[in-house]
Parts: C-alpha cells; sequence; structure tokens
C-alpha cells in the first residue's frame, strides 16, 4: 500500500497558497517531510489526516480516497498532531481507554483495557497511567501521542514536528519507538530539523511555500551534491565582507567563530575547501533555489 | 502616569473589540422594544404613563442593572484575569508596577467600559423616542436629564458594586468561575432577600437590601399616579439615598480589601510540585526496547452499530463527566437547591399575605417558576462548553482523526445535557414533596410531579438543549454561539408575538398552554401538548441532524465547507435520519396544521381584534332598537364530559315590552358553539357568521305587548386539537359554563375594544367604557349592567350528565333520576332572578346544613376538603347578617360550588356562588394571625345576594358600587363580627396599598366612585370598602345598614327602571348628619386624598399611673384629577387621633388605648390626650380609615419622657 498524492492545491481565505500543485508518492516506510515553518507541512499532514479539505487534487492510500472517504481513512489512520492538549483532570488511562473507543479498538470494556495497558507499557508510562495527562512533561506528553496514535494497529501513521521541545534523550526514545513501527507502514513525519530525516527516513521530501521542492531518498540526495559544497572558517569582519555572489548555503558558529557553508559547482577558492555534503545542504540548496 | 497608561490600554482593549458594542445593542434593542412596544415588558406594564416618561426611565434603568450586571462581570472579570489567563503575567509583573495604579487603572477602565452596556437603555428609549415623534399623546419630550439622573442614581452604583465585587474575586482568586460564582450568589441572595420580604411589614428592609436600588425605588414611587410619573423625576427619599450609600460603601470596601490582598505574585507552586513528581519519576525510565508485537490493538471485526454505540458510550461518559466534575455545575445546582427550597417554603403565599395548603400542582409552580432560571443557565452555559470542549482543550485534532461519526459527538452533547438537567428537576421534585411533607401533606402525586416537570418541562429543555447545540454549531466561535443562542430565545419569544402569527407551529419548541387543575388533571389539554410535543421532537431530531452535519471537526473552518464537507460525509443512515426527521414533522406538522387551522377556527389576536372593531361599527346603530326582552327559560342540558361536549336547548318567552311594534330581531349567537334558532314568524334574512350576528323579520311585526316562544339549541363542536384549548369551561370533570352561550338580543356593547390605544390603532373613535352616569336617569335607566334583554325571570331546567357526575343549575332540586346510563337533575328558581347564572357539572362531595329555612350547599372535590365547614358557618353568618341587617333572603338554597382553576374567581348567581378551587378551597387558614380569605370571599359573595340579585344598578358608571362596594362593605362587617377590629387594620392596610398602588397604572380616567367603571375593580373593590368603613366609623355601622335597609325596600327585584348609584348617597345622605355630608360628597363624588403624618409624639408619665401624651400632626387634604394630578385643597375635616398599647409578641398591632375625633383644618396642630396605659404608638388617624397617600407615617412611636 502506498499514498499517492496528485496536484493537491490549498489556499487560504487570506490568499496564503499553503500548497501548491504537491504531487508525490509516499511508500511503506518512514516518509521524512522537511520544510522551514510556514512551508504548507502541517496543512499538508492535516489533509492527510483527513481534517482539513483541499481545494483540488487527489489523495490516495491503496484504494481510499482520502479526500472523500474521511471514515475509512481513519479507520487504518493514526495521528499526532504538531500541538495537542487533553481533557482536563483526565488520566492517561481514562483518555487512552476513551480514545480507543473512538478508534473502534477492542471487544469490549476489558479487551480494550488490555491493549490500553499494552501500549502504555510500549511507551513507558505505566508508572504514571493514573495521573492526569495534563501534569506530564513534554516528552511524556509526546509519548501519550504516540500511544494513542498507535492505537488500532494504523497503516497510515502521521506525525507532526514530534521532537519539538523534547531534550535529546527524549528525542532519541521517540524515534527509536517510531522507526520500530515504521517497518510495516507509512510513516510521515514532519520536520524542520534535517537531522531527523537523516537518520529515520528512507524517503523524503522538502516543501517551502506549499510547494514541493524535493522528492526523493536522503543519500541520493547528499550524493547528488558531492564535490558542490565548499566550507570555509573565519572571522566576523571577513563575513561581513564576504564576496556577495557566493551561493551561501549556511553559516553557523563553531566554538564562536563563523563557519559559512557554500554551493559551488567548482572550486570558488577564497580559502574555501570542500566539504562532505549533508542533508542540510540539500535543504538549503532547495530552499534557495525555491 | 502609570495609571493613566493602564486605564488608557484598558480602554483601547475594549473598543477595539466587538463585544462591547455587541453588549450595547442588545441592552439598546431590549428597551427600546420594552418601551416601544407592549410585547416586551420590563418591570412591568408601561399603562396609560408616556411611555419615555421619567418614571419609566429610572424603572428601566432600576431594572437594567439585573441584566447587564452579567455582561459588566464579564468586562470586570476580563480585566481582573486577562493576565493570568493569557499568561502574561509572567511578563507583566516582572516589571516595576505600581499595585494601586495598576488595579485602580484596570478598575476605572472596566467600570467605564462596563457602564457602557446599561446605557444602552437610553439609547433604546431615545430610538423609540424618535421613531414616535409625532404621537404627543404617548411620548413626552426628549429629555437629558432625567436620564442623567437614573444613570447617576442606578447605573453607575450598580456597575461600581458588581465591579467591585466581580473584580475583588477575580484578583484574589484568579479564577474566573469564582466571579461568576459570587454574582451568582448576589443574585439569589437578593432575590430570596426580597421574596421573604414580600410582606407589607418589611417593605423598609427589602428596600435597603435591594443592591439594585430597585427596592427603594418602588417602594418610593409604588403610589405615583400617571401625571407623577410623567413628570416627577427620581425621588431622593432617605431611603433611596441610604440604599445607594450603603451599597457604594460595599463596594468601595470589597474593592479596598481586594487591593490590599492583590500581590504581584505568581502562584503556580502547587502545580509546579506536583509537575516535579511526575517528571522525577520518570527518570529512573530506561531506553524504550522492542515490546511487545501489538495484535490486540488491531481492529476486530465490528458491525457499524456496535462501534457506534460502543463511542457514544465512551464519549457521553466522558462529556458528562466533563460537566458534572466542574465547580460550576455543582454551584449551580447548591444554588438551585437553595432557591427552589426557599421558593417553595415563602413562594405558596397568596394575595393578602395568604398561605395555601401544597397541593401538588402548586408546587410544580413554584418550583417551575423558582427553578426556570437554573436549566436555562445550565443549557446556556454548557452546551457552549460540550461544544467547544475538543477546540478549548486542544485534543480537537486527536479526536477528529479517530474514525468516529459526528453523530456520535451530537448525540452525546444532546444526552450529556440532558442527563446534567435531571438533577435539577428531581431537586424540584424532592424540594416539593419535603415542603408537603414539612407541612404534613401526605397526599404526593409523583404522576403530576412526573409529567408536569419530567416529561413537558423536560420536553421544553430538550427543545431548547438543540437550539443551543446548534447555535454554536453554527458559529465560528463559542462566543458567537453564546451571542445567536440568547438571540434566537429573544426572537422566539417576541417575534411571532409582533408579527401577529398565533399559529405554535411557527414558535419553535412551544407547547399548547395548559393549566392543571385537581378536578379534572390535565385531560383537556393532553392532546394538544403531545402532539406538539411530538412535532417539535421531530424538528429538534431534524436541527440535531443538522448540528451533526454542521460540527466543529479538524481544522476550523467556514459554515459553508463545514456543511460542504459534513453533508458529504454523512452516512447513507444518517441522511436516512434526516429524511424521516423532516418527513415526520411535515406529516404531524401538516396534521396539526389540519387541525388547528382547518377542522377549527384559528382567530389570531389581530383577527380577533378587528371583529371586534367591525362588529361595533357595523352594529353600533343597534343600540337604540328596541329588542324583545326575555321572560321565562326552560332548559334542556345535556352534557358529555368525556367528550367535552354540551347541547344546551332553551325555550323562552319573549314579550315585546316597549310601546311600538318589533320589526327585526339581531341575536348575537356564542362563537365556537353551533347555534340553531327557531321563532315564530320570523324569517333569517342576514346571518353574519364572521361577526356572529343572525337578523330576522318579523311578519308581521311584533305587536306591543306580544309574548312569543323562541327555541335554540347551543351545541359545542370539540374538534379534533386547536392550537390553544379554548372552551376550558366544558372539560372532563369540573364543566362550568354560563348562560350567555345563549342567542342574546340586541347590541352588546362588553364586545368592543376598550383599551384606548387599541382603539387608535384600529381607527376606532374614542369611547367612553359605559354609558356616562346621569343623576335622574329615567329612560337612562331601563336595563341594568348584567343584562341587555332581560329584567327579572323565572328559569326551569332539566340538565343531565354522567352517571358519576352531579349537575347543578339555578334553583331548587325538584328531581333527580337516572336514565340509561346518565344522571338527570330538574331545578327551579324559587325567586324571579337576574337572567345570569351558571351550569355545572363534576364529580362532587356535598355537605349540607341549614339555617332556618335555607339550606347551604357546599360542591366540592373530594381531595379538597379542609376549608368546606368554614364556608358553610361563613355563608351562615353572612345570611344571618344581611336578614338582620337588610332583608330577607328570597331563595330556598345557598351553594358554593368548586370549579377548576380555569378562572381564578368566585361569582355570585342567583343562590347560587362558584367558587374557583384556586382561591379559597386550598387556603390554609391554621395560623390564627391570617386573614380569613375564605370567610372574606364567601362573605362578599353572600353579600351579592342583596347586592346585585336584589338590587341591580342601572347600566350607567356607577353601576357596580351598588352590587361589588356594598358586597365588600358586607364582607367587611361580617369579618369584623368574626375577627375584631386589629385583623381589619391589617386587611384594610392591604386594600389601602392596592387602590394606592392601582391608580398609578390606570389606562383610562380615575373616576370617583360614584361613576366608577366596572373594569376599575381598585375603586369599587378597595375604595368603595375603605370608604363604606370609614363612614360606618363615622356615623356608625347601624346607621349605613339603615339606609342600605332602605334601599333594599326600595329597589329589591324592582326595575325596569333600575337605581343608579346616587340612589345609594341619597340613602346614606338621608342617614348622615348634615355636618358630614361634606365627607360623603368628598368620598363618592370626589377623588380626594389626605397628607396627614405625626411629625412628634411624647408623653409624660403622669403622678396616678395614667400617661399624658402630646402629639405634633400635619394635615393636608387634596384633589386629584382624572389623570392623578393633585391639587391641595383646604382641609375642614373630622380626623381621629389616637394611640395603642404595645403589641403583644407576634401581633402587628397593640390595644387602642385612645381614640377622639376631632375637626381638623390644614396645617400642623399640637395635641394632647390622656391614656391609662404606657402608649407604645400615636397619632393621626390610627385606624388609617382615610385615604391617605403614605399611610405610614400616621403613627410615630411615643417618646416617654418624665
Amino acid at each position: 500500500m502506498q499514498l499517492v498524492i496528485n496536484n493537491l492545491c490549498k489556499t487560504y481565505p487570506g490568499g496564503v497558497k499553503a500548497l501548491d500543485n504537491i504531487t508525490m508518492t509516499i511508500p511503506k516506510g518512514m516518509f521524512g517531510l522537511l520544510g522551514p515553518n510556514g512551508a504548507g507541512k502541517s496543512t499538508l499532514m492535516r489533509t492527510l489526516a483527513t481534517l482539513q479539505t483541499a481545494d483540488s487534487g487527489s489523495a490516495k492510500l491503496g484504494d481510499i480516497d482520502v479526500l472523500q472517504q474521511h471514515d475509512a481513512v481513519r479507520q487504518v489512520l493514526g495521528y499526532l498532531p504538531q500541538e495537542f492538549g487533553v481533557y482536563p483532570r483526565t488520566s492517561a488511562v481514562a483518555l487512552l481507554t476513551h480514545l480507543a473507543a473512538l478508534k473502534g479498538v477492542g471487544d469490549g470494556v476489558r479487551d480494550r483495557k488490555a491493549v490500553v495497558e499494552q501500549l502504555l507499557e510500549r511507551v513507558n508510562l505505566t508508572h504514571v497511567r493514573h495521573k492526569a495527562v495534563s501534569t506530564y512533561s513534554g516528552g511524556m506528553r509526546q509519548r501519550f501521542g504516540i500511544a494513542q496514535a498507535l492505537l488500532g494497529d494504523p497503516k497510515l501513521l502521521i506525525v507532526d514536528e514530534p521532537t519539538a521541545g523534547l531534550d535529546p534523550g527524549e528525542r532519541n526514545r521517540f524515534y527509536n519507538l517510531l522507526s520500530e513501527v515504521g517497518e510495516s507502514i507509512i510513516v510521515i513525519l514532519s520536520t524542520h530539523i534535517v537531522e531527523d530525516c537523516k537518520e529515520l527516513c528512507t524517503n523524503m521530501a522538502i516543501i517551502h511555500l506549499g510547494q514541493l521542492l524535493y522528492h526523493g531518498v536522503p543519500e541520493q540526495a547528499e550524493n547528488s551534491m558531492n564535490g558542490k559544497v565548499w566550507e570555509k572558517a573565519m572571522s566576523k569582519v571577513e563575513l561581513a565582507a564576504l564576496d556577495p555572489k557566493l551561493k551561501i548555503l549556511s553559516s553557523k558558529l563553531i566554538a564562536g567563530r563563523p563557519v559559512v557553508r557554500i554551493f559551488s559547482e567548482w572550486d570558488p577558492g577564497q580559502g574555501f575547501h570542500p566539504a562532505a555534503p549533508n542533508l542540510e545542504d540539500v535543504f538549503f540548496v532547495h530552499l534557495k533555489a525555491g | 502616569m502609570m495609571f493613566g497608561e493602564f486605564f488608557r490600554f484598558e480602554l483601547q482593549y475594549w473598543f477595539r473589540g466587538w463585544m462591547i458594542y455587541i453588549f450595547i445593542a442588545i441592552v439598546s434593542l431590549l428597551f427600546g422594544l420594552a418601551a416601544g412596544s407592549d410585547a416586551v415588558q420590563v418591570g412591568g406594564a408601561i399603562g396609560n404613563t408616556y411611555r419615555n416618561a421619567p418614571y419609566i426611565v429610572a424603572l428601566f434603568y432600576a431594572t437594567a442593572s439585573s441584566i447587564t450586571c452579567f455582561m459588566a462581570a464579564a468586562i470586570y472579570d476580563s480585566a481582573a484575569s486577562r493576565d493570568f489567563t493569557s499568561k502574561m503575567a509572567d511578563i507583566l509583573y516582572s516589571k516595576p508596577l505600581r499595585k494601586w495604579d495598576y488595579l485602580l487603572g484596570r478598575f476605572l477602565a472596566a467600570s467605564v467600559v462596563g457602564l457602557l452596556p446599561t446605557l444602552g437603555v437610553s439609547v433604546g428609549i431615545w430610538i423609540a423616542t424618535l421613531v414616535n415623534m409625532g404621537d404627543t399623546d404617548r411620548w413626552g419630550p426628549l429629555d437629558v436629564g432625567n436620564h442623567l439622573l437614573a444613570v447617576i442614581v442606578f447605573a453607575i452604583p450598580n456597575t461600581l458594586l458588581f465591579g467591585a465585587i466581580v473584580f475583588a474575586i477575580a484578583t484574589v482568586t484568579r479564577n474566573t468561575l469564582y466571579s461568576f460564582m459570587g454574582l451568582l450568589a448576589l443574585i439569589v441572595g437578593y432575590a430570596i432577600a426580597q421574596a421573604a420580604l414580600g410582606k407589607l411589614e418589611f417593605e423598609m428592609i427589602a428596600a435597603l437590601s435591594d443592591p439594585f436600588g430597585a427596592a427603594a425605588f418602588d417602594s418610593a414611587t409604588k403610589y405615583w399616579t400617571v401625571d407623577e410619573r410623567n413628570t416627577q423625576s427620581i425621588p431622593l427619599t432617605q431611603w433611596l439615598i441610604l440604599n445607594r450609600v450603603i451599597w457604594l460603601g460595599v463596594a468601595a470596601a470589597i474593592f479596598a480589601y481586594a487591593g490590599n490582598r492583590f500581590t504581584f505574585e505568581i502562584r503556580t507552586k502547587q502545580s509546579r510540585k506536583r509537575r516535579q513528581a511526575v517528571e522525577s519519576s520518570d527518570l529512573g525510565n530506561t531506553p524504550v526496547g522492542l515490546g511487545p508485537v501489538l495484535t490486540a490493538t488491531s481492529l476486530p471485526v465490528r458491525t457499524p452499530v456496535i462501534r457506534w454505540l460502543d463511542q457514544l458510550r465512551s464519549t457521553l461518559a466522558s462529556d458528562v463527566t466533563s460537566i458534572v466534575k466542574t465547580t460550576t455545575y455543582i454551584f449551580i445546582l447548591a444554588f438551585a437547591a437553595i432557591n427552589v427550597l426557599l421558593g417553595v417554603l415563602l413562594g405558596s403565599q397568596e394575595f393578602y399575605g395568604l398561605y395555601s395548603f401544597p397541593v401538588t400542582y402548586r408546587m410544580v409552580e413554584e418550583v417551575i417558576s423558582s427553578l426556570a432560571i437554573f436549566p436555562l443557565a445550565i443549557i446556556t452555559y454548557f452546551t457552549g462548553v460540550l461544544v467547544w470542549r475538543d477546540r478549548d482543550s486542544r485534543i480537537y485534532e486527536i479526536i477528529g482523526a479517530t474514525p468516529s461519526s459526528n453523530s456520535v459527538y451530537a448525540v452525546s452533547r444532546f444526552l450529556t445535557m440532558l442527563i446534567v438537567i435531571v438533577p435539577i428537576l428531581v431537586i424540584g421534585i424532592a424540594a416539593g414533596c419535603l415542603y408537603q411533607v414539612l407541612q404534613g401533606y401526605t397526599r404526593f402525586e409523583f404522576s403530576v410531579y412526573l409529567e408536569e416537570l419530567m416529561v413537558l418541562q423536560g420536553l421544553r429543555l430538550a427543545f431548547l438543549i438543540v437550539i443551543g447545540l446548534l447555535a454554536h454549531s453554527v458559529s465560528p466561535n463559542k462566543y458567537v454561539g453564546y451571542a445567536v443562542f440568547l438571540f434566537f430565545l429573544v426572537l422566539n419569544a417576541f417575534l411571532w408575538q409582533w408579527l401577529r402569527w398565533d399559529t405554535l407551529l411557527v414558535r419553535f419548541g412551544a407547547l399548547p398552554r395548559h393549566i392543571y387543575s385537581d378536578m379534572y388533571g390535565l385531560a383537556p389539554f393532553r392532546p394538544g401538548l403531545y402532539t406538539f410535543a411530538a412535532y417539535w421532537s421531530f424538528v429538534s431530531m431534524g436541527l440535531l441532524w443538522l448540528t451533526a452535519i454542521l460540527m466543529h471537526r479538524g481544522t476550523p473552518a467556514v459554515f459553508w465547507q463545514r456543511f460542504r464537507s459534513g453533508l458529504g460525509q454523512s452516512s447513507i443512515l444518517s441522511r436516512g435520519f434526516a429524511t424521516a426527521s423532516v418527513v415526520m414533522a411535515s406529516l404531524v406538522g401538516g396534521w396539526l396544521y389540519y387541525n388547528t387551522m382547518v377542522l377549527n377556527e384559528l382567530v389570531g389576536q389581530a383577527d380577533r381584534e378587528q371583529r371586534q372593531a367591525d362588529y361595533e361599527t357595523t352594529y353600533q346603530n343597534l343600540a337604540d332598537v328596541t329588542q324583545p326582552k326575555v321572560d321565562s327559560i326552560k332548559y334542556a342540558i345535556d352534557i358529555y364530559p368525556d367528550e367535552r361536549n354540551i347541547q344546551l336547548q332553551g325555550i323562552q318567552s319573549i314579550v315585546n315590552k316597549s310601546e311600538g311594534p318589533i320589526e327585526k330581531l339581531y341575536l348575537n349567537v356564542a362563537p365556537s358553539f353551533q347555534t340553531e334558532i327557531e321563532i315564530p314568524r320570523a324569517k333569517l334574512i342576514n346571518d353574519d357568521e364572521r361577526l356572529l350576528v343572525r337578523t330576522y323579520e318579523m311578519t308581521p311585526p311584533m305587536a306591543p305587548g306580544e309574548v312569543l316562544e323562541m327555541k335554540y339549541t347551543v351545541r359545542s363542536k370539540n374538534r379534533g386539537i386547536e392550537n390553544q384549548v379554548s372552551q376550558t369551561e366544558i372539560v372532563q370533570n369540573g364543566t362550568f359554563f354560563n348562560n350567555s352561550i345563549a342567542p342574546q338580543f340586541g347590541y352588546d356593547s362588553n364586545r368592543r375594544v376598550m383599551d384606548p390605544k387599541r382603539r387608535e390603532a384600529l381607527g376606532l373613535p374614542e369611547a367612553e367604557p359605559f354609558p356616562v352616569l346621569v343623576r335622574d336617569c329615567g329612560d337612562h335607566c331601563l336595563v341594568h349592567y348584567l343584562s341587555n334583554d332581560s329584567d327579572w325571570v323565572s328559569v326551569e331546567t332539566i340538565i343531565s350528565t354522567s352517571s358519576d357526575q352531579i349537575a347543578v343549575a339555578p334553583g331548587s332540586l325538584v328531581k333527580q333520576w337516572q336514565e340509561g346510563d346518565r344522571n338527570y337533575f330538574q331545578y327551579r328558581l324559587d325567586h324571579r332572578s337576574l337572567n345570569f347564572y351558571s351550569f355545572i357539572s363534576a364529580r362532587y362531595e356535598v355537605e349540607r346544613s341549614t339555617i332556618g329555612e335555607v339550606e347551604t350547599e357546599v360542591y366540592y372535590h373530594k381531595e379538597h376538603p379542609w376549608n368546606v365547614s368554614k364556608m358553610t358557618e361563613a355563608i351562615k353568618m353572612t345570611l344571618a347578617y344581611c336578614t338582620k341587617n337588610f332583608g330577607p333572603y328570597k331563595h330556598k338554597q345557598a351553594r358554593i360550588i368548586e370549579f377548576p382553576r380555569v378562572a381564578s374567581f368566585a361569582q355570585a348567581f342567583p343562590g347560587t356562588m362558584p367558587y374557583s378551587e384556586s382561591i379559597g378551597f386550598i387556603s390554609n387558614l391554621e395560623k390564627p394571625d391570617d386573614i380569613d380569605m375564605v370567610h372574606y370571599v364567601v362573605a362578599h359573595e353572600m353579600g351579592h345576594q342583596w347586592w346585585a340579585h336584589q338590587v341591580i344598578g342601572a347600566k350607567m358608571q356607577g353601576a357596580t358600587v351598588l352590587s361589588e362596594s356594598l358586597a365588600q362593605y358586607t364582607a367587611l362587617m361580617v369579618m369584623r363580627q368574626k375577627y375584631g377590629e386589629d385583623m381589619m387594620h391589617k386587611f384594610l392596610e392591604y386594600e389601602m396599598d392596592r387602590y394606592l398602588r392601582a391608580r398609578g397604572t390606570e389606562q383610562l380616567k380615575e373616576k370617583p366612585l360614584v361613576s366608577v367603571a366596572p373594569n376599575q375593580g381598585y375603586i369599587h373593590y378597595q375604595k368603595g370598602g375603605i370608604v363604606l368603613y370609614h363612614l360606618a366609623e363615622m356615623i356608625g355601622e347601624d346607621r349605613v345598614n339603615a339606609a342600605l335597609q332602605s334601599v333594599i325596600q326600595q329597589y329589591a327585584y324592582q326595575g325596569p327602571p333600575y337605581p343608579n348609584s346616587y340612589a345609594l348617597i341619597e340613602a346614606l345622605k338621608q342617614h348622615t348628619p348634615p355636618e358630614l355630608h361634606g365627607l360623603l360628597k368628598d368620598q363618592f363624588e370626589e377623588i380626594v386624598l389626605y397628607g396627614n403624618r405625626t411629625l412628634e409624639a411624647t408623653a409624660t408619665e403622669l403622678p396616678d399611673g395614667n400617661f399624658q401624651v402630646k402629639v405634633k400632626i400635619e394635615c393636608e387634604k387634596f384633589s386629584a384629577d382624572e389623570k392623578g394630578k393633585e391639587t391641595s385643597v383646604a382641609m375642614d375635616d373630622w380626623v381621629e387621633i389616637g394611640a395603642f398599647a404595645r403589641p403583644e409578641s407576634g401581633k402587628r398591632y397593640g390595644r387602642l388605648l385612645h381614640k377622639e375625633r376631632l375637626q381638623l383644618t390644614s396645617g400642623t396642630h399640637e395635641l394632647e390626650f390622656q391614656v391609662q396605659e404606657r402608649p407604645d404608638k400615636a397619632g393621626i388617624d390610627p385606624q388609617r380609615l382615610l385615604i391617605d397617600r403614605v399611610p405610614d407615617d400616621n403613627l410615630k412611636t411615643v417618646v416617654i419622657g418624665s
């Protein structure tokens, strides 16, 4: 089963084009959706999660028309929104049991309870399962989020910027969990952190201002940049006086000194030396081109 | 500087939002409509006063606060807690702020904004005034001063008070909820206090304790006449000023307290601690490894229905918990419980401070009226909370992505609201039963409670819930949702009336009116009630479906998007449901349409008025056309209680009593009855079915003195369901109709439209409500005021009813038999009487007794036995008093017959007094200090056996003095005989209060007693009673009775011509010493009021143990015109002065220690007298015999010196 998106468009009432003719195919496995804030990632994901309508285009999950057959999509969907809250004064067990019922999981209350216990165990929340979810820390809440998304054995799992605000340890644990389920189903993961994609995803897309800029495999993207990325450490004064013709990919501080990476088909000279391309370079190349 | 910044910023915040403008618009609309139309009433009907009179402006402002305080509360609460709810506090409070600048800046700015909605009152009134500029009869000039004064006296202090309370609670607790609770508590407390202090004795406490100032204003203006209302500005009485000072002080104190408690500190300690606890347990966390394979999470194969039910169950549990666990809900329940308990405890008071037995229907009414606001509040508030719950807790995307149908949420929310409403209704029932137990009343009728509260009230609320949910589903956010809901409520309540669409089929959720009676239950109303309920249920099902379609699911979207997407995603089942709802609603609606508009005629208000107007213009020329008079009648009546049908056949002899021939007969027939008429030699030449008049031509004409026999049949036609059940006089148990359903000759002036404003609107000329009083009337006095077409008639009746009922007709029972399964009774009048009586049938118990030749009978419903013996006793006492003092009783029986509470009066017919179940049969007379209403009403109605049924006034103004005022006098004398002076004071105090209040709301012109119009009850009952009681005090009861006896001797069963009110005045004059003739003139022929008051009262104890009392009094006398304009006149009248002893504990009055009558002139007088006991109160007119503008200042507590 794969998700086929064709010419998907969405324009907001203010005139902002959130999705501009997006066409791509998302196969089984982890799929990274990369883009800066406001690129249209969330719009795309919410549309695929049946929470928003598109103006035109189509999206098909196997035989299911995502834009029309909402209920059919929801039956196989797991969704973790970018930001979510919970009902006040409600424990993880209670809330998860309720969501399980809504998803149609389990046969009766007892069965559902077993499912919920199992899931909470899996995301390591068993010890706090009777505490109100609203009192959880960011990481715990996010794990609760993935637990609910996993309810009902989804075929399509959509997670929208799931690691924002998590500490590195939490982030790792979260990705372990994701990759574990990502082997057999479609997992769409949106992020603006390039490393995440590289670590996790077998496929990826870059979108910006509603447009699809790149669609492919992360390593291939990197390989395509071989020999075209150059790097130089310099002082801040030099940085300010840098040749404006150079295609700057990024400028980072390393130990307080700016390190500038540029894109160039040939050696730019000026003290730049070749650097191994990474996904971030790919991202910025496409962003600047777009 | 900093203060100014906060102030300015706050103002800006509000003026940039839309809320404040909506608030102003709502208030303007409400009060504009209240001023401009009669459809919306605020604080009572406007009456004859200018619709924008200073009094109305003040009244509106005094009342507005109870509505606008919630708007002001929202503003103050936001101003006080916005920094916390928006989490701005973290940033703001780290700045170097000065506390009082911050608080005062916010508070004063919020006050300015919070005052604005209330100013909508002026906006509304001004707009209404401008719209009606030309109409100078009903609209006064546009003046700013009075508006300003009302703003200063009511709007500003009230806003500050509520502001201080809400602001204080919000600042201290930092919780929106508690500030609203505080306000609600204040309002409930206020309502309770006002209800508890409803008795006249507690008026001043009520005036001071009312935080709105409305009670103080009411107390200061309650006796205002139309003229005063039109011209006077708010009277700054000491009570009103004191009230304002007290409550402003309270506001200042609360604000100061809150200000002192306030610190710039952010309180999050507790929640942080909790979070740490959770987090620390997270630390020992091992990395997540591969867990067990999640086979159990796979979707089982299940039918959609089971899945749907499962989802519903879980959502319902979640929704219900989310409401019942909130403090708001628990608070509302608690308040409801307190309110309903106090409601039933205090509310079962009738007039004259009297209580009733707690029969279940009364409990139900009390419960409904004291609960009403709470279910409404719950529905209003929590439908919003529920619909926006997922959005507010930001879980909506997770929920929205689950494979659950919108219908799950719509149905769950609807059921949740029903479930949370039920406890309130249960509390109501429990309170009712508890009160019944406390009163030792054990006839619990749970079926009545259940049907009235759970079923009927429950249905109304269910319909409302659907509207609440729909309002939020169509709206883009919660606030618009609330506005839409409230707007709909207002619109639905007033629009149809304004459009004059009377059919209930358009008024959402409307059920036909019903009146429960212990006699017939709800039987006549059930078919209509439940068919309309079914109709609205189907409509509501359709609307509930619409809420599901429009559900806010996923990313916020505009209305049309939601509608399209919802419709697109709806299942076949869902569409089937919608179709079924529409089809069923149409079918039931169509059936109702057929029943209410085709089978029955729906004559709307407008149509009815137009017909009245047309009747007047078409037939008024008949007023002077001679018609025959009815002389003797034989009735054959069949009553079919179960079918709610009657048939009345009459054979009556009609006589041409005039000196000329009668060529044409004009007969009025009763609406909603089928009438057939047969008159020898008469040919029907016109049948006006719309105006219900039939014209016959006599060939040859009816000769003078000729007697003809006329036959007619009148059948009721109970056909299916009516829009509102008419003919409530024909019911399953307790049928009660009078002979006016038979055809009547001539022009019936009672059918005219009398409201002068309506007359004007219909293009009718101004009209006197009743023929003008002519002193020497002769030809003007040929008809009496109860009937146009008869004098004294003889009546014989054969009446049949079902086998379990007793039927009663006028006169003695001659014969009684059974035929088939029906009971037959034959009655005959023993003496010719007025052609004015009723026929009654019900399942009765009868208490019989005799006094002399007369048999007394009380026919009563078997569950209402309490006061039956008292009634018998009252009949006997009155019979004895009247026979002794006025003249013989001409009937062989005196009957009281209970009838259902479709009407709440007692009425006197010859020898028969139907008495409503609601006003005496259930009165609780166990407390010895209470006024014995039952005795009083029976005595009054018995008095009518002489005053009306022996002496009847000619049809002109003042006629009712001869009947109502004299019956009232009779009742007062009989009451005094039984209960003594003390009780009479209490009674007369209420009567005086009612008279003085009523004259202020007079629609037409206040008349002197001698020319009172029949609809001016406050004159012929209240003033008439007071005046005659006063006269009896002045000249003696014997002399008054001697005069009345002479009236009886001269006029009993006489006429035509009939006497007018001067007959009484002349007779009284004969028995009044000449020096008091001025008094007669003042009291009967003028409108005179006194302004007597005691300025000082002191006493010294004398060596012999007596007390020398000194009083300083002031006398003033006014003469009022028809509009209540009073002019001071010189006083030279006989007035009493006197003193009372200290009352025994629990009593209101002490013994009268001294009374003497002095001739006093206007101005102040210092007077002395001696009493033998320590005086408690002394002053002028101690018994309140004179009509005094302020009766309360007649006496002063005596200061005892040495």
